[in-house]
């Protein structure tokens, strides 16, 4: 197959012409930022830059993700690996995603490899690659240089390319300095989204190498960046799968594990002791969730750090092994010095992290790990932590009907016995017309966000997928600089009705039965509202939040 | 198996006691040792450290992050006990610059390398280079070969890694994780250096001065070695000795030390 598009008959999704106007019908879309000015594209692809310039004896293959292709029997072989694609991601939905890199031995040239919907690289701005999600990086040489030359090919004309559309999929580009970040994806989800994905994917990046790494670039151009990432292939593609899951990714907030009050007071408490003691900040968690943090006085960490390097921890099996002392980078905080983290894993789920800026801290940090681990044993705090795990946090049936009900405890399991009514009425618009089905509520003021448990229907991981990607394409509409922000949006498909709300204090995401009727469910996100206030105390880390200094 | 084992170099004055600023609180009864771990990643040495504490085996390779701090004590037969602080350190390339974090007052270094992989041990010496320039001169290094059970694939021969650690005045062994073949020996063996390496130049003295006088008063090139049972009536009269001791039988080389010790008492008597 050739690059050349324009030399051949062209069906009609092959007519990319390349243009830089933002018209939606267009097949391929440039957006550009900066100057207004037309750009002067050839029209005829051939001496565009990925054939012409910097792909050189690649561009042959390499040109092809942009292209449609329309003969039948590679049609039908598309079929047949694209049924053994949804046959296997059929049978991951049913196990526990395992992370690292997969299909290996694949290469540009593979199909299945071309058919996979969504591909991440990071490349050298001399071309080289760096990371790939799919494939041996040193196999995609070719294909790296090529989004190479796409990105300079823009650049020499003074402009920076961020998307290109083409049929399908759409190719998001963003430039850090010398590192190039590229997604390919056909999962339709928003530009931002795409976009807010390779900003984590760099930052994760930093909390690896710092932005150190820039130098080694100036120093030599053709500096060959993957061996200094060795090893770390679960940790992008844990951030990777997160994207899919983890709504921390795009509402850049966290969300904490629901304690009692007095719980997450105890585990804050003495882990303010070890901030005073000078540990920058000093966290407990349970797997993507906080149990407590504290930072010392003035220090502030951000929910994207957080979120990375939780990510790094709980990919790095060796964490579980021992007690560790490895350096991190929070690019949030700093992007271009190491950080030291000591890092302890009290069970298989929780564990606590002391980040210091003295490298040589470890024993005091193991003093203080010691001193903490005392006092959560003492005051049940792991088992308290094991309790919420198998508890799970709010589940949309427990929503209370009437307020004169209401009880400071997550969940109408914990009501005390004399009003079990209430527990009967709970039931009572959920399922049906009415449905609710799932709701995300974030705390502006305190960058936290709490999700409802999944129940039935949304019960596989399909579903849940589905409906993460729909709060994605809702927070991104809300949040669209060029018509927002909304107040509200009702939208009801074949799939759902979603409903968001966005206020000064708060944003609520709710996905409702599809039949649901609009006003009910107005009322019912009422009834959330009010809920979550009832129990922030629980579901929330209330005050001295270093996000709030 | 292949397993081999050489002495260091013993007039090289790498040898030296383990630093007592790290080693606080050290009492003849509770010894603390900081022991570090250095090489090529994939190598091993998070499963030689894994094998010695908690006397596991996973082959599913965990790459380390940083470095991992394991503890391990061990009791020898008189009572003593060995406290063993283990920084296993990760190989990664981007870890290298971070490493004297980890070895900066470690009384033990051990390098390990693969035996299948001979870029590792060209790693392998580049750690030993490292440490004879800017770790301290008392560390005791230990050069390790690991995956022994590997050897159809063995690429690094026994010899080479015993020369190399001849000529750098290193304690050498081969081991396997896997099998846990020579894990004990290799915490042991550096142990003995770390701790008695006077009592070790004391006894060499002694033997020499003891060979010298019974090659002046035999005339001969190399006197018959004999052995005898250690005990001070068995000394008595005696021309030279020879001591051995097994560095694979738990606890044998204490009983050297013990002989050495008796020796001394016995010379120092006539």
């Amino acid at each position: 197959m050739a690059s050349s598009q324009s030399d051949e008959p062209a069906p009609e999704e092959r007519e990319i012409d390349i243009t830089t106007s933002t018209e939606p019908g267009s097949d391929v879309l440039w957006v550009r930022t900066g100057s207004e000015q037309e750009m002067d594209l050839p029209s005829s692809p051939s001496s565009s830059g990925y054939a012409g310039e910097g792909g050189g004896s690649t561009s042959a293959t390499t040109g092809s993700l942009i292209e449609i292709e329309h003969d039948e029997e590679v049609e039908q072989e598309q079929m047949r690996i694209q049924n053994q694609i949804d046959e296997i991601s059929i049978s991951d939905s049913n196990t526990s995603w395992i992370p690292g890199k997969r299909h290996q031995d694949e290469d540009d040239g593979s199909i299945s490899w071309r058919k996979r919907k969504k591909h991440f690289f990071i490349l050298s701005n001399s071309g080289k690659p760096i990371y790939s999600r799919y494939g041996d990086e040193h196999k995609l040489a070719g294909f790296s240089a090529t989004l190479q030359a796409i990105v300079s090919f823009v650049e020499n004309g003074g402009d920076s390319v961020k998307l290109v559309r083409a049929g399908k999929h759409q190719v998001v580009f963003l430039v850090k300095g010398p590192i190039y970040l590229v997604c390919i994806s056909s999962t339709e989800e928003p530009y931002e989204s795409l976009r807010g994905q390779l900003e984590l994917i760099y930052g994760q990046m930093l909390v690896i190498l710092t932005k150190s790494i820039n130098k080694c670039f100036e120093k030599n151009p053709k500096f060959d960046m993957t061996p200094l990432l060795g090893g770390t292939d679960t940790v992008f593609s844990s951030l990777i799968h997160s994207f899919s899951w983890n709504p921390a990714t795009f509402l850049h907030a966290y969300t904490c594990l629901p304690l009692s009050y007095a719980t997450r007071q105890a585990a804050g408490a003495v882990l303010q002791d070890t901030a005073d003691s000078g540990v920058l900040f000093a966290t407990l968690m349970c797997r993507h969730k906080v149990i407590s943090l504290v930072g010392a006085q003035k220090a502030s960490l951000h929910p994207d750090d957080m979120l990375l390097l939780a990510n790094f921890v709980m990919s790095s099996e060796s964490f579980r092994t021992s007690e560790s002392f490895s350096p991190v980078c929070l690019p949030r905080y700093n992007p271009s010095a190491f950080l030291y983290a000591y890092i302890h894993y009290f069970d298989a789920d929780t564990y606590l992290m002391l980040l210091t800026t003295n490298s040589d801290a470890f024993y005091h940090l193991k003093d203080c790990r010691l001193r903490i681990e005392t006092v959560l044993l003492k005051s049940n705090v792991l088992s308290e932590v094991q309790r919420s795990l198998l508890d799970g946090g709010m589940h949309v049936e427990d929503l209370p009907t009437i307020p004169q009900y209401r009880t400071s405890h997550l969940g109408q399991h914990t009501l005390p016995s004399d009003s079990p009514e209430s527990f009967k009425e709970a039931n009572h618009d959920i399922g049906g017309p009415a449905g609710l089905w799932h709701f995300i509520y974030r705390s502006i003021y305190l960058d936290q966000y709490v999700s409802s448990e999944f129940s039935s229907p949304i019960s596989t991981r399909q579903q849940q997928k589905k409906l993460y990607r729909a709060y994605q394409k809702l927070f991104t509409s809300m949040h669209d600089k060029g018509i927002g922000p909304h107040r509200t949006q009702f939208r009801r498909d074949e799939n759902y009705v979603l409903l968001c709300w966005v206020t000064q204090d708060f944003e609520l995401y709710a996905a409702f039965d599809p039949l649901a009727d609009k006003a009910l469910a107005i009322k019912t996100c009422n009834r959330v509202c009010q809920w979550i206030k009832d129990v922030e105390n629980e579901i929330f880390l209330l005050g001295a939040s270093p996000f709030s200094w | 198996m292949g397993c081999g084992s050489s002495f260091p170099d013993r007039e090289s004055g790498q040898l030296g006691r383990p630093n007592s600023e790290n080693g606080g609180g050290q009492d003849a009864k509770n010894l603390r040792v900081k022991l570090v771990l250095l090489g090529d990643s994939g190598v091993g040495k998070s499963c030689i450290v894994l094998r010695f504490v908690r006397g596991q085996f996973d082959p599913t390779s965990k790459v380390t992050v940083g470095a991992s701090f394991l503890s391990q004590t061990i009791a020898l037969q008189d009572s003593t006990t060995v406290k063993f602080e283990i920084w296993d350190t990760a190989g990664q390339e981007r870890y290298a610059a971070l490493a004297p974090l980890y070895y900066r007052g470690a009384s033990v270094a051990v390098i390990v390398y693969d035996i299948t992989s001979p870029e590792s041990f060209s790693k392998a010496q580049y750690w030993v280079k490292e440490l004879q320039k800017h770790g301290s001169p008392d560390i005791v290094m230990a050069l390790v070969g690991n995956k022994a059970d590997l050897h159809e694939k063995r690429e690094v021969a026994v010899q080479d890694g015993m020369d190399y650690s001849e000529k750098n005045g290193m304690f050498f062994i081969e081991t396997s994780a896997k099998t846990a073949d020579n894990i004990n020996e290799l915490f042991e063996v550096p142990l003995i250096f770390a701790f008695f390496s006077d009592w070790l130049q004391i006894a060499m003295r002694v033997l020499e001065g003891v060979c010298t006088d019974v090659r002046r008063r035999s005339g001969l090139k190399h006197p018959d070695p004999m052995e005898y049972d250690m005990g001070g009536t068995t000394m008595l009269g005696l021309d030279g000795t020879m001591l051995m001791f097994d560095l694979k039988l738990d606890g044998n080389w204490k009983l050297m030390i013990d002989a050495i010790q008796e020796m001394q008492i016995f010379l120092q008597l006539v």
